[in-house]
């Protein structure tokens, strides 16, 4: 067991060396920062953006909007909002070939020939890739909050602000090992990619059923605002225990399918 | 006797095809072993569970006397190199065989020391390329490196030369001609790679095993109690051949004219030396060479795979 677990964490060490050389953590980083600073300004100047848009020269509006007045919970309600649609599109496509890549180039052979086992090879596959997504999501809360400090002179208390990621963080790490299991599971980039997506907005629309929709973890998405905020929300334990078990299921799928491919 | 490998029963069934077929391995140790076969005879998928990487459907695997289970890591007493080793491109080799030697658990002083010697028994210890800039025979003989890392007693290698140029080929089958004290275990359908480097034979038809043995003892086996005669010059050997027609021992031509192949009608060759030695005295020819004619490994495939 010491063994096994000594070789994980080298082959962890490997995935670091492997998401800093191939710029896969920038470029997650750079995403979710931007997605950070676009919320932030969407938030606060939607009003004026929308006043400039019908009141540009040539339109003709024969309505009124009335906008109100931008809170500081509305930099948090875009933040979850455009990363829940931009941000996990992006993790998605950054590790929907992670396992694939290494099956079908063959490594993974090489690396289980030396006694790494399809747990190790999960664990550390899965563990570096939520390190890096949550650390991107801790790195774009932060600078959400700095940012809406400047422009909302308020930024809301810290405790909540990260009490108020936590559901999002879930959702996140489900995603990652659904995204895990069809990189297992796929034969191919693309059909990796489609299953990955459409997982993900299973997901999401099962949250729209009727009776059980409330109880389910795409229900996660719609807790960071009020969380946040210092409010409560409706679930939330079991809105995570459904997400954890999705999480441990997959990851559970995925050493099981390595385990008995046959390349 | 000390066996490498053993296994008893071995068999891979997929769904509609028998890949190997009830095989009882047994590679003593100490030997290179020529794992001889056609495309598609086995050859991948009995190194694959020999290995670990392929659960086999029934059957047992002992390599030195450690009985491997599927799917239970333990130290592990062999290296593989498989038929086309993909590595990290990002890397550098130095880099790989890092990694490889932790994953073997190598102490660090251990393992740089061994890293550094083992880039420069494949001759890469000057090369700093990333990996993705090695051609195909570099990156063979950093597979044979990172299967060498943990200093195995056994090593098995899927196909190492097939696809290398002849250049790639002549540095690859040196380095293995270079290991010694170590079991080496090699995939090929390259008849005179086998016959050039190994001291034993396993030949594999359809999923199962036709031939194991020490060459040597194969080559004797076979014996087909035949020898080659060579005469000075061409008129000899018609001669000759008029003589031993009419003696009835119905020599045929080979490609060298000056060469006829004789029969030993008992398959004793030599009674076949002592009718010979009576013809040429009698008429009084002279011969170059008399010799029983040995068959080469590819007789010996033919001959054990039906063909």
């Amino acid at each position: 067991m010491k063994l096994s677990g000594n070789k994980a964490r080298v082959f962890m060490t490997k995935e670091f060396t492997e998401n800093l050389r191939t710029k896969k953590i920038f470029a997650l980083v750079c995403v979710f920062v931007f997605i950070a600073l676009l919320s932030v300004l969407t938030a606060r100047f939607m009003g004026e953006i929308f006043g400039a848009m019908l009141g540009a020269e040539g339109t003709n509006v024969p309505f009124t909007i009335i906008m109100p007045d931008p809170v500081w919970t509305d930099s948090y309600a875009q933040l979850y909002s455009n990363l829940a649609e931009m941000g996990s599109i992006i993790f998605i496509v950054l590790f929907m070939g992670a396992i694939l890549r290494e099956k079908s180039s063959g490594t993974i052979d090489l690396m289980m020939a030396k006694g790494l086992s399809a747990t190790a090879f999960v664990m550390a596959k899965f563990g570096v890739a939520a390190i890096l997504t949550l650390g991107a999501l801790a790195v774009a809360v932060f600078v959400t909050y700095v940012y809406t400090l400047l422009l909302f002179d308020y930024g809301g208390q810290l405790g909540n602000i990260v009490f108020g990621a936590l559901p999002f963080a879930v959702f996140i790490l489900m995603t990652l090992a659904l995204t895990l299991m069809w990189s297992a599971i796929a034969k191919s980039t693309a059909i990796s990619a489609v299953l990955g997506f459409v997982s993900f907005t299973v997901v999401r629309l099962l949250d729209l059923l009727p009776r059980i929709g409330r109880f389910m973890p795409g229900r996660l998405l719609a807790h960071g605002v009020a969380l946040s905020s210092g409010g409560d929300v409706d679930y939330l334990p079991i809105h995570i225990a459904g997400a954890v078990v999705i999480t441990i299921v997959s990851l559970w799928v995925t050493v099981y399918v390595l385990r008995h491919r046959e390349g | 006797m000390n066996y490498a490998v053993r296994t008893q029963g071995l068999t891979k069934q997929y769904k509609t095809t028998l890949a190997v077929n009830n095989i009882d391995l047994a590679i003593p140790k100490g030997c290179c072993c020529g794992f001889l076969g056609k495309n598609g005879a086995g050859k991948t998928t009995t190194l694959r569970m020999l290995v670990g990487l392929k659960r086999p459907t029934n059957g047992k695997i002992s390599i030195m006397g450690q009985e491997q289970v599927f799917g239970v890591q333990s130290s592990l007493p062999f290296g593989y190199l498989p038929d086309v080793p993909s590595f990290y491109g990002y890397m550098t080799g130095e880099e790989f065989l890092d990694l490889s030697g932790k994953l073997c658990n190598i102490p660090t002083a251990e393992r740089k020391a061994r890293v550094k010697s083992l880039l420069k028994q494949v001759d890469l210890s000057k090369t700093r390329a990333r990996i993705s800039g090695y051609s195909r025979g570099m990156k063979q003989r950093l597979g044979i490196a990172q299967a060498m890392i943990n200093n195995p007693q056994v090593i098995f290698m899927d196909e190492p030369v097939s696809a290398l140029d002849p250049i790639g080929r002549r540095d690859v089958v040196e380095i293995i001609r270079s290991f010694s004290d170590t079991t080496v275990i090699f995939s090929t359908h390259i008849l005179s790679d086998v016959e050039d480097l190994c001291d034993f034979v396993l030949i594999i038809e359809k999923g199962k095993i036709m031939a194991q043995d020490y060459m040597a003892n194969l080559k004797e086996k076979h014996a087909t109690g035949t020898a080659i005669i060579r005469f000075l010059n061409q008129d000899d050997a018609v001669a000759f051949r008029a003589l031993a027609a009419g003696g009835g021992l119905a020599p045929e031509d080979r490609p060298n004219p000056t060469e006829l192949l004789l029969h030993a009608k008992s398959g004793d060759v030599q009674e076949l030396s002592k009718a010979v030695t009576s013809m040429l005295h009698s008429g009084g020819i002279a011969m170059e060479y008399f010799g029983a004619h040995t068959p080469s490994l590819e007789d010996i495939f033919y001959e054990a795979i039906g063909k």
